[in-house]
């Protein structure tokens, strides 16, 4: 099991390397730009006012404060673009660790092989899994050395809390994503259905914004409880959220795994 | 239950349904231990599909395979311990190379003996990428990740596809050494001059069908070539009319005969008559299954 995990790791190391850079350099980018953000706080806050409230609430922004460092970084790092390449490092993992080796044939090297199909399953489960712990503390505890390095302010705690609260996002993204996979024999497929479903919730997330008639919505969407402003600023994660990530990571890893030993794996 | 340790391979009533093709559809045969085991067909026949029900890639719909005594579903991890199989087609990662698979299938199955005589015998260089490497070279490396671990049965499905004829002869040689080592081998060919080369028995498949299960000798009779002669002048061609040899077609200037089994009568014949070109074909595999399945049944 271990050399089918260590094989897997290592044919994904590119990527991993690449996406830690990325999250580290968007960092390093949004921090290099917080001292004159802070110098311009006031102005830009007066000029928050000036937008719909639901819009603000839509995308986050409604308890931006630009002269606080986690504020400012919730919204403009870990509401958006923290997602988006923690969605893409994940969905691209899972769609190539279990429907591209059976739309490539090359699964039949490792059924073929003395070990069960669950001990493939999660020998592939656990390499990705490596792959979210890496990225998650890649891309937010070192927020912190960042932020020394560029001498600003900042709470450590909140980051912490932000890792626990990335960690369980990613984990129900990067499960459902696997279920897609083993579904699924085709890798653009399960790219498809899990970026699909990712974008619906994002969407339904706005909406529910948006109007109050259809706010109930939010319930749907892994959105709702990824909320990097609570996890930062006020070192909160909501109850209901932990149970939501970690439900569907667990509901979608056994429907996986006891999929995977079922299903008819054939090119 | 003694008729199955018996049989280091058995096969009963195998059905194996995708939606409303009958890929498989009622396949029973038997292998005993140390024999060539042939599984011959045209291409779409299903001798890939009850492979892959062998290999517990797939769960047949219905029906019972056995080897080594043991369930091939409920017990396929143990069996695979004990059986080095080459898919058909090669799939290996493009991006690894020949080294990093052979490393690979160590690390799970153990370390080779043989390994480093495999790729001598095959002049295979495994620090090639896979993805830069010819048919003929995946179709290499194939072999050796399926014998390196001197397995007790060995599944083969097409072995010689994309080989030249001079390693499709170190295919058939490495086959018979491992049968003389007391290894079982169960190959699947399109191609019938293969099997007769190389198999102690047949099984012939076709639409998902059992057609036989043959002893090579007797398949030997079911051989069948197409013959064109062409004559230096008129001939009449109710003389060919030998046994075993039909008339298909008369030419202005010759004869296309069918011959079935031995082919020395029509040549007798021939000798006979003044002939200025002769071409023979053996009969493709479809032509035999019409003329010797289809037409018995």
């Amino acid at each position: 099991m271990f050399a089918i995990f260590w094989r897997t790791v290592r044919d994904r190391k590119i990527s991993l390397i690449i996406y830690s850079i990325l999250g580290i350099l968007l960092l390093a980018m949004y921090l290099s730009f917080f001292p004159a953000i802070q110098e311009q706080a006031q102005s830009l806050q007066e000029l928050m006012k000036s937008y719909p409230e639901s819009f603000l609430k839509a995308f986050g922004m409604e308890d931006m404060i630009f002269n606080n460092l986690e504020s400012y970084l919730s919204t403009e790092q870990f509401s958006f673009m923290w997602p988006l390449l923690m969605i893409l490092l994940l969905v691209s993992f899972s769609g190539s660790a279990i429907a591209r080796e059976i739309e490539r044939g090359t699964a039949e090297i490792l059924l073929a092989l003395p070990v069960s199909r669950l001990k493939i399953f999660f020998a592939k489960y656990f390499a990705g899994f490596f792959n979210l712990i890496v990225f998650v503390l890649a891309s937010i505890p070192s927020t912190i050395l960042l932020a020394k390095l560029y001498g600003v302010e900042y709470k450590s705690e909140g980051y912490i809390i932000m890792s626990l609260l990335g960690f369980m996002f990613a984990l129900a993204t990067y499960s459902f994503s696997m279920l897609m996979s083993v579904l699924f024999s085709e890798k653009g497929k399960v790219y498809f259905a899990s970026a699909g479903l990712i974008v619906i919730m994002y969407v339904l997330n706005i909406i529910s914004s948006l109007k109050d008639s259809v706010s109930d919505l939010k319930y749907f969407s892994f959105f709702y409880y990824f909320n990097a402003g609570d996890a930062l600023v006020r070192n909160h994660i909501d109850h209901f959220a932990y149970w939501i990530f970690l439900g569907v990571a667990v509901l979608s890893t056994v429907l996986a795994a006891v999929w995977f030993s079922r299903r008819d794996i054939a090119v | 239950m003694s008729e199955l340790i018996m049989s280091v391979i058995e096969v009963k009533n195998l059905k194996k349904y995708f939606g409303s093709t009958k890929a498989v559809d009622g396949v029973s045969f038997s292998v005993e231990k140390g024999e060539i085991f042939g599984f011959l067909g045209p291409n779409g026949a299903g001798k890939t599909t009850a492979i892959r029900c062998m290999m517990d890639f797939i769960r047949p719909d219905s029906g019972r395979i056995s080897i080594l005594g043991k369930d091939a579903q409920s017990q396929s991890v143990a069996l695979k311990a004990k059986i080095g199989y080459l898919v058909s087609g090669i799939y290996l990662n493009d991006y690894w190379t020949g080294l990093d698979h052979i490393k690979f299938v160590e690390q799970i199955r153990g370390k080779s003996k043989i390994v480093r005589d495999l790729v001598k015998e095959f002049s295979y260089n495994p620090r090639i990428k896979v993805r830069s490497l010819s048919t003929g070279n995946k179709q290499k490396l194939g072999l050796i990740l399926a014998l390196m671990n001197e397995p007790e049965i060995l599944i083969l499905d097409e072995p010689t596809a994309g080989l030249d004829p001079i390693l499709q002869n170190s295919v058939y040689r490495i086959t018979r050494d491992f049968q003389k080592k007391g290894c079982t081998v169960f190959m699947s060919s399109h191609n019938l001059p293969e099997v007769e080369k190389i198999c102690d028995r047949v099984a012939i498949i076709k639409d998902g069908k059992m057609a036989d299960v043959e002893k090579i000798s007797n398949l030997k009779d079911k051989k069948m070539h197409n013959v064109a002669v062409y004559f230096n002048g008129p001939v009449d061609a109710d003389k060919f009319k030998l046994k075993g040899v039909e008339i298909v077609e008369q030419m202005p200037d010759g004869v296309n005969f069918k011959v079935k089994g031995d082919i020395n009568p029509i040549f007798d014949e021939l000798a006979k008559h003044s002939v200025k070109n002769v071409e023979i074909s053996g009969a493709t595999l479809e032509e035999i299954f019409l003329e010797f399945y289809q037409k018995e049944k």
